[in-house]
């Protein structure tokens, strides 16, 4: 009797242990799952920071150069002409996939192998949206907040790398 | 089975049993012990992995802002995150700038990022039609980390003098002493 009553007491400690790991091995999967957390970054902050004064082809007259700032102002605004026949908004798609191919040098291969623009204004509308290469690593972002006359423009720029 | 007589055998059989049962509840305790144990060094050790994430990344960000404070250097500063290259090419001719002896690290080059795949070092020859200002270089081994900055510079479009930015990297070279 005793010795069946061991057996029993050792058959419940087994079903507690599984049981627990289970719980466990779920824990650890949902945890596993969950997307990278993003962190904030000087670097990325002062990229941002320096690209709005960037001088862009865009001459809105012969004696004014807009710089990347006022091209997206001028885009969340009433996208005006440049004298080249560009818009404010294709010279902004242009001036920001170049800087960022340029600052950042993405590769599947690099330090850097993905990033993403993203340029909205109140009510989430989106101005740009870029894009490049798939995200293997950490991903660093900032946060740039630009007023303009009638909206209030957001610069989010998320840029994934090797630490 | 132990073969007992009268009541104090049976109080033995009692004691012996209660024993065997102390036992069994200690085992049983220091197995799951180990077990939460072995289950919380698990957890912990994945967890500091994202630990050593965070401190790659907080050490990279004090470094980067070790540059950003010579950016804003009044030899170097037209605003925030800008650096006006004509001023950067008066400085490299200007002794206590050219020696290192106002900035304590070791080289300070500000380059303007383009798609050229090599570096034009700047001269009074080729100026403006460069993108690599030595502003001092000791020469020293180093470790070197950047901050991106506006390079600003007047430049003659047409008819008229433009004073016309660029995207580039403000590189500060610093020694990095080993640990003993």
């Amino acid at each position: 009797m005793q010795n069946k009553k061991g057996q029993e007491e050792i058959i419940g400690f087994v079903l507690i242990v599984l049981l627990v790991s289970v719980i466990a091995v779920v824990f650890l999967a949902i945890n596993i799952r969950k997307p990278s957390e993003k962190l904030p970054s000087a670097e990325i902050e002062s990229f941002l920071q320096s690209s709005m004064r960037y001088s862009t082809s865009c001459l809105i007259s012969s004696e004014r150069r807009y710089s990347l700032k006022d091209v997206i102002v001028s885009c969340a605004g009433n996208n005006e002409k440049c004298l080249n026949n560009m818009t404010a908004c294709d010279t902004l798609n242009y001036t920001a996939d170049k800087l960022l191919r340029e600052g950042f040098k993405p590769c599947p291969d690099c330090p850097t192998n993905a990033y993403r623009l993203k340029i909205y204004g109140t009510n989430n509308r989106t101005i740009i949206n870029l894009r490049e290469g798939n995200c293997s690593g950490t991903i660093t972002t900032s946060l740039l907040s630009l007023p303009t006359y009638s909206d209030k423009v957001k610069i989010e720029l998320e840029v994934c790398r090797e630490i | 089975m132990v073969k007992t007589r009268g009541r104090g055998g049976a109080r033995f059989m009692v004691s012996r049993k209660s024993q065997l049962k102390i036992q069994q509840m200690a085992f049983m305790l220091m197995a799951v012990f180990i077990f939460f144990v072995l289950a919380g060094m698990f957890y912990i050790l994945s967890q500091s992995q994202n630990i050593a994430k965070k401190a790659n990344l907080l050490e990279r960000n004090n470094a980067i802002g070790l540059a950003n404070m010579l950016v804003d250097s009044a030899e170097f500063s037209c605003g925030t995150y800008c650096i006006d290259g004509d001023r950067a090419m008066v400085l490299r001719k200007k002794s206590p700038y050219t020696n290192g002896t106002l900035w304590k690290v070791n080289s300070i080059k500000i380059r303007t990022l383009s798609n050229a795949t090599k570096d034009t070092l700047c001269t009074e020859a080729n100026y403006p039609d460069c993108n690599l200002i030595k502003v001092y270089d000791k020469g020293a081994g180093e470790t070197s980390v950047y901050s991106y900055v506006s390079v600003c510079k007047r430049v003659k479009e047409n008819e008229y003098i433009e004073y016309r930015c660029e995207l580039g990297q403000f590189i500060v070279g610093y020694e990095v002493k080993n640990a003993k």
